[in-house]
């Protein structure tokens, strides 16, 4: 690989690593902020520090992203410029929206879209994508959502609805909310920023930076991508925030503390048992639950269905995206020219993106959520 | 054929250990808080130590959680 593209590539792998920062912020902190547990800025701070304290606590790197969704012969380092360059692109229009949506489906639906161009459908594992994609994909959120409505269901019973409004009491689960949010804050961390570091890793690997063998992770890298994670943290991805704490139903601080302890431990028991589950399928599924937990709460389905949209295009969006991105690459050559023209357009459809938004009258601050 | 490609034993594991952690935890935390607090009246010191005790008993299986989680991994 040339070092030109060497360089591309981990600086589109750490500008992926940003966008899953800001896109997941509300994973971890929508229901504090929503409750008022915490004020907005403290929250997303607080969210940052936990995930990049969380990329330094496991380093069984996942340079394996994609291992058993395509075949390893087929991925390139144009593979992986095109794939990084569909999550982002799908990251950002999904923020657009305010829509939560799994930034690992993102990236594995790039993968898989430029694979597809570069190798053929021949490339593509199925029983990968149907065993460690779609089925967890399903079963992320139902699991969440029960485990989350059981327990704010039995939150309510045993408190009764009058006491759990009282202020003492709503205190209390504030106080619970910041332990169960900084947990996902920690676990979000350790799994996402993990992404980035395989993908840097294996980029040096294949320019001969690194031995292939079991190749340690340098610590630059770890670094690098526990700031690009942790700033993006910090942006606050205020409309994908309100969709989750606003949005869905007007959520009260029992009902946040059930839905964060639960997607605490489903992710943490996934992680633990090796199952790949997304943070963003299992917090959204945690809130969706803690929404139907509470007798007569009033959950906006219209919202639920335009999340659970985002979540079935994330991999053909994304795989189309990175297929016409490789492609242009192809075409301008993929050695040195493509990938740097190709690369100067993304950065500027990007800013353009931002600045619209920033411009836009439905613009969301910290303000509004 | 489903069976065959998701691994089912994992699976089983994360559904039976989320429902007995989280429902668990939320559980005793509950208790704790109601416990510890009052309803506008004065709160008991016994009833007070006993949700500060069960609050305890719940950072205790946060730690240790964790600690299966990373330290045994």
């Amino acid at each position: 690989m040339q070092d030109v593209v060497l360089v591309l590539v981990i600086v589109v792998a750490l500008a992926f690593d940003f966008t899953n920062g800001f896109h997941d912020t509300a994973n971890a902190m929508a229901t504090s902020i929503a409750t008022k547990a915490l004020p907005p800025r403290a929250a997303v701070g607080l969210s940052a520090v936990l995930n990049f304290v969380g990329a330094f606590v496991s380093l069984e790197v996942a340079a394996t992203i994609a291992e058993d969704i395509v075949k390893a012969d087929a991925v390139t380092p144009t593979v992986i410029f095109a794939g990084l360059l569909g999550a982002i692109f799908w990251n950002l229009a999904t923020w657009r929206l305010g829509l939560p949506s799994s930034s690992s489906h993102a990236l594995i639906g790039g993968v898989v879209g430029a694979v597809i161009v570069a190798a053929g459908f021949d490339a593509v594992l199925a029983d990968g994508i149907v065993g460690e994609v779609l089925a967890p994909a399903l079963l992320a959120p139902i699991l969440a959502a029960s485990v989350a409505g059981l327990a704010t269901f039995l939150v309510y019973k045993i408190a009764g609805r009058r006491r759990s409004r009282s202020d003492e009491v709503q205190r209390g689960f504030k106080l619970g909310q910041l332990a169960s949010a900084s947990l996902v804050s920690l676990s979000h961390g350790t799994n996402d920023a993990q992404k980035t570091m395989g993908i840097i890793t294996l980029a040096l690997v294949a320019n001969g930076t690194l031995s292939g063998e079991s190749p340690d992770v340098p610590l630059w890298v770890v670094i690098a991508s526990a700031s690009a994670i942790a700033g993006g943290t910090f942006i606050g991805g205020w409309r994908i925030i309100r969709t989750l704490g606003h949005r869905l139903f007007e959520i009260e601080p029992p009902q946040g503390f059930a839905a964060e302890t639960s997607s605490a431990v489903v992710i943490l028991a996934a992680s633990h048992a090796g199952f790949p589950l997304s943070t963003t399928h299992v917090t959204s599924g945690g809130v969706m639950g803690a929404g139907l937990g509470k007798r007569a709460a009033d959950v906006k389905w219209g919202v639920a269905g335009q999340m659970a949209t985002a979540w079935l295009l994330t991999l053909p969006a994304a795989g189309a995206l990175a297929a016409a991105i490789y492609g242009v690459t192809e075409l301008l050559g993929p050695d040195t020219a493509g990938p740097i023209v190709v690369g100067a357009i993304a950065a500027a459809a990007a800013i353009a993106l931002f600045v619209q938004v920033q411009r836009s009258p439905d613009h969301v601050t910290s303000a509004d959520v | 054929m489903l069976a065959a490609i998701v691994d089912t034993g994992a699976l089983l594991q994360v559904v039976w250990v989320s429902f007995a952690a989280a429902i668990g935890l939320t559980l005793v935390f509950t208790g704790g808080v109601l416990l510890s607090t009052g309803e506008g009246e004065s709160v008991s010191p016994v009833r007070r130590s006993a949700g500060i005790a069960l609050l305890t008993v719940c950072a205790a299986m946060v730690a240790l959680g964790l600690y299966v989680m990373f330290a045994l991994k």
